[in-house]
């Protein structure tokens, strides 16, 4: 398989083949990324083009040695969706919730059994969460990139990324925990005990 | 319960607000590491730490909490069923690209500063009317400048003229006052 970073080159000499394998390669990456991120506005598909359209044309100011191809697509389409979100129009229009938003976010109280119920719960859970907590959770749960490139895409520290994951994980929690057996369930101050028990 | 406590600091004993659930509730919130807690809550939580022999267990007992939260949510987030982005690719792949350009000379590079190479039809407008009104604003000042220069080297060679032919005619007016002797001095 030809590497990004051979790809690129050609790409930097005008060959649109090598450009056509890139998208093809990171289509579905960036796509799910700035859906995510837009939260499945339409706008994701024109942001997404946007992202492609600056490979072809800053193709030369990547460097490899700074930053893997997926990484730094992903830190275009972060900075083209923050901007997008920014506006005024979109703040406004974010925090709209539809009746079957309210019926799923309802559900988390009851027992999920339904695969597919529970993935709906996750996909509103996550949409739900804040701009910059559900780009660290895509980045990190879904799209496979380790605590310090997640960083790197969305300028932030490697600190400052796990804080976010942290209160991410806490709204989260809400869906893993019913699955949880109920003996499972111990309190933190009981497991400490225990551990408290074992070490004495 | 909350915890009382010490202050070296303050060499007073002070009571702390935060108990046991507290903390826990504070590592939930903002992770194990507590230096990457906000500054308002680091004090406290130093301040735990040193007056609770528990503190640590604590802090290790929602870690390996947290890390079995991670793994399940990183499961579970992968299970997600695939979205097909087939027509995004079809789409993207259809649009026709912008001609690739090599080195660029600086003529080219200020013609797609004037002109705009980009989607910007503001720029368009602005960029020319700027450079005109540029160009037309030192040529005002140089032209002045210029002008003006020979102007006053003009008037300052035309003084001196006039100046020489003056002081010509008072020493004529003087010469024909003065007696020769006095001019030449006693012998």
């Amino acid at each position: 398989m030809i590497t990004d970073e051979k790809l690129m080159r050609r790409v930097c000499d005008g060959d649109e083949n090598a450009y056509r394998l890139l998208v093809s390669r990171h289509i579905t990456s960036i796509g799910r990324y700035t859906m995510r991120l837009l939260n499945g506005r339409q706008d994701y598909e024109d942001i997404s083009q946007e992202v492609f359209l600056r490979l072809w044309l800053k193709a030369k100011t990547w460097d490899p040695k700074s930053a893997k191809l997926s990484t730094w697509l992903h830190r275009i389409a972060f900075n083209l969706c923050m901007d997008y979100l920014r506006r005024p129009s979109q703040r406004e229009s974010h925090s709209d919730l539809k009746e079957s938003d309210i019926d799923a976010v309802q559900a988390l109280d009851e027992p999920v059994n339904d695969v597919a119920q529970r993935f709906r719960q996750l996909e509103k859970l996550i949409s739900e969460l804040p701009e910059s907590q559900r780009s660290a959770t895509t980045l990190v749960y879904q799209q496979g990139f380790a605590n310090k490139e997640a960083s790197e895409i969305m300028g932030i520290s490697v600190k400052a990324l796990e804080s976010l994951l942290s209160r991410s994980r806490k709204t989260l929690r809400v869906l893993v925990s019913s699955e949880s057996s109920k003996a499972e369930k111990s309190s933190p101050l009981e497991k400490e005990e225990k551990l408290y028990a074992k070490q004495n | 319960m909350p915890n009382k406590i010490d202050d070296p600091q303050q060499g007073s004993n002070m009571q702390t607000t935060i108990s046991d659930e507290q903390f826990i509730s504070i590592l939930r919130e903002h992770g194990t590491d507590i230096e990457a807690w906000p500054a308002a809550l680091l004090v406290e939580g130093k301040t735990y730490l040193q007056n609770n022999e528990r503190g640590e267990n604590l802090i290790k007992t929602i870690q390996s909490e947290e890390n079995e939260l991670d793994m399940r949510l990183r499961n579970l987030v992968k299970q997600l069923p695939p979205h097909d982005f087939s027509s995004l690719e079809r789409k993207i792949l259809s649009q026709s690209l912008p001609e690739k350009r090599g080195n660029l000379t600086w003529v080219d590079t200020m013609n797609d500063w004037l002109f705009g190479n980009e989607k910007m039809p503001h720029a368009q407008l602005l960029r020319p009317s700027i450079a005109a009104f540029f160009s037309m604003t030192l040529g005002i000042v140089s032209g002045s400048l210029y002008s003006l220069n020979n102007l006053e080297q003009e008037l300052s060679s035309q003084n001196i003229e006039d100046e020489l032919y003056l002081m010509a005619l008072t020493s004529e007016i003087k010469l024909d006052n003065l007696n020769i002797t006095e001019l030449e001095g006693p012998e």
